[in-house]
């Protein structure tokens, strides 16, 4: 009873802090502050979100971007998770490539998009591409740690027991290092969100949400039609991010309670 | 015990500052030699096949020689145009990144003192973070114009969420022993902040802070993409549409440089700030 008064509560507290700014942005319409032109009463935002809701093409768009994003991660874990386990394996290997990682890690995604856009062409594929090459780091890196993490007792009783390199690998390394893994995976779930969205934009896709963004605000600016989008962007990324802790969560539920 | 007595007659044979010399020698083939190694095929390939799109490594670096660090002496040797491509770009970059994490972290330290506070901002706070933020970019251009000020604001907002949420959810779970400690003693609100609440929070805010670092380098070449007319990303989205590909690799270059600078000086900053930290966790 006092548990269900506590989220109730809870709820109520959150409606307020995400109707609060909708009210804010309604009043700042009425008294004229700021053009509607510029800044779209919430009314009108939330008629404009529930006609895109509605419409194959924007829906289209929405799955295209989601489709991008997923197709960089499907070419990006492969290798970022394959590169991480040998690398953690092989410390040598990992000291003749750390300047490499580290040089080439912290390179804004988006600054290769100019390269990728002459050498793979306009379009999706270099979305997909911005969006691997963005993405392999953090799984990358994740992976090693992870790695470099597992028990030793536990690979030396593998080792006691007869098994092989690969079997070791396969049955001792991977399963420990896999919440380090699958953690690196969802923080690249957002980011390929971001990069994908980014890099639409720049290079004007004809489909994505990222175009759709654009061409709303450059042919003629619909500030509403923009605001409604950004807000199904928000959404968008709330439901991965959801998605993807979830996962997480039950993937490895003995994660994340001891102190990272 | 032999060991020990013999190390010493070791160190004073002539044979071991070549020694020490040649451990230094394979440390640093082993640091480096595969960078150099990767340069040296890039070089190799790019030279022979001659693509119109991959410049050699030789030409790259003479061009960033050229256009940045071929200054009179008196500038340091730098150019005019590091004052209109590299400088504004990591001034809005640094002043849009510490201006969102200090709005994050002064948000998030105040909700994180009452539980209702916290349950308004968090669902807001975790839409905006979740949203792509490249998403807002051309709401910040119409409500701002395409100004310094818009940049700014622009990798703020990217920045402050990360910021915020961790700051609110650590000063949440700060021990609520110091914090009746710190009562009981009788501090200030100030002092308790500075004392109890912001060391507690301090690896969080970091943690916090490097994700806005990225997301923040990500939305300044993008900020700088449109309608701009100076900084890194317009001089590599310049170059390319003149399809000079020596200059666009050699902004491509500079960023990476710029990137990897202020990731090291922040981890090194970080490491320096919370030394204490990983003390206080026993390791």
């Amino acid at each position: 009873m006092r548990l269900h008064a506590v989220t109730r509560s809870a709820f109520v507290h959150g409606l307020i802090g995400l109707v609060g700014p909708g009210l804010a942005d309604q009043l700042v319409s009425w008294t004229g502050l700021v053009a509607p032109r510029y800044l779209p009463p919430a009314t009108t935002i939330a008629d404009r979100l529930w006609g895109l809701l509605g419409s194959g093409d924007f829906l289209a768009d929405l799955v295209h971007t989601l489709a991008s994003a997923a197709l960089g991660l499907v070419l990006a874990v492969p290798v970022a998770v394959v590169a991480g386990v040998l690398l953690g394996l092989f410390s040598p290997a990992l000291q003749a490539t750390r300047v490499v990682i580290d040089l080439l890690r912290p390179v804004p995604a988006v600054a290769i998009v100019p390269l990728l856009e002459l050498t793979v062409g306009m379009g999706t594929r270099t979305v997909v591409f911005a969006v691997a090459i963005a993405i392999v780091w953090p799984i990358l890196l994740n992976t090693i740690h992870g790695v470099q993490d597992v028990d030793g007792l536990a690979i030396q009783t593998a080792r006691v027991f007869g098994l092989r390199w690969l079997r070791r690998v396969a049955t001792v390394v991977i399963p420990s290092a896999a919440p380090a893994i699958g953690a690196g995976v969802r923080i690249a779930m957002s980011l390929a969100l971001v990069v994908t969205v980014a890099t639409e934009l720049i290079i004007g896709t004809d489909r994505g949400i990222g175009s759709y963004i654009l061409h709303a605000s450059t042919g003629g600016y619909h500030a509403d039609l923009v605001f409604a989008a950004v807000v199904v962007a928000g959404l968008l990324g709330l439901v991965v991010n959801t998605a993807a802790s979830a996962a997480e969560r039950r993937l490895f539920p003995w994660h994340g309670r001891r102190p990272a | 015990m032999s060991a020990l007595i013999a190390r010493p007659a070791l160190l004073r044979t002539p044979a071991q500052p070549l020694r020490v010399a040649g451990r230094l020698a394979g440390g640093l083939l082993l640091r480096f030699g595969v960078l150099a190694l990767l340069v040296l095929l890039w070089q190799w390939a790019a030279a022979r096949t001659s693509s119109l799109f991959f410049p050699t490594p030789a030409e790259i670096v003479a061009r960033i020689h050229h256009d940045w660090f071929s200054g009179p002496a008196a500038h340091l040797f730098l150019t005019h145009s590091v004052a209109t491509d590299i400088v504004p770009s990591l001034g809005r970059m640094l002043a849009g990144w510490i201006l969102g994490s200090v709005i994050g972290v002064a948000v998030g330290v105040f909700a994180g003192e009452s539980r209702v506070i916290r349950q308004v901002v968090d669902p807001p706070a975790q839409f905006l973070r979740a949203l792509p933020t490249p998403a807002i970019v051309p709401v910040f251009l119409l409500l701002f114009g395409a100004s310094t000020s818009m940049r700014i604001l622009l990798i703020a907002f990217g920045c402050v969420w990360p910021v915020l949420l961790n700051t609110m959810n650590a000063s949440a779970a700060v021990d609520p022993q110091r914090r009746s400690s710190a009562k009981a003693m009788h501090l200030g609100r100030a002092r308790q902040l500075f004392l109890v609440v912001l060391p507690s929070t301090g690896p969080a805010v970091a943690a916090g802070m490097r994700i806005g670092l990225a997301l923040g380098l990500i939305l300044m070449v993008l900020s700088e993409w449109v309608v701009s007319t100076s900084g890194l990303g317009f001089t590599l989205i310049t170059a390319q549409q003149h399809f000079d590909m020596t200059g666009m690799w050699a902004a491509m270059v500079a960023l990476a440089i710029a990137g990897y600078l202020i990731n090291t000086v922040f981890l090194a900053v970080e490491k320096r700030v919370l030394r204490w930290h990983e003390g206080a966790r026993g390791k």
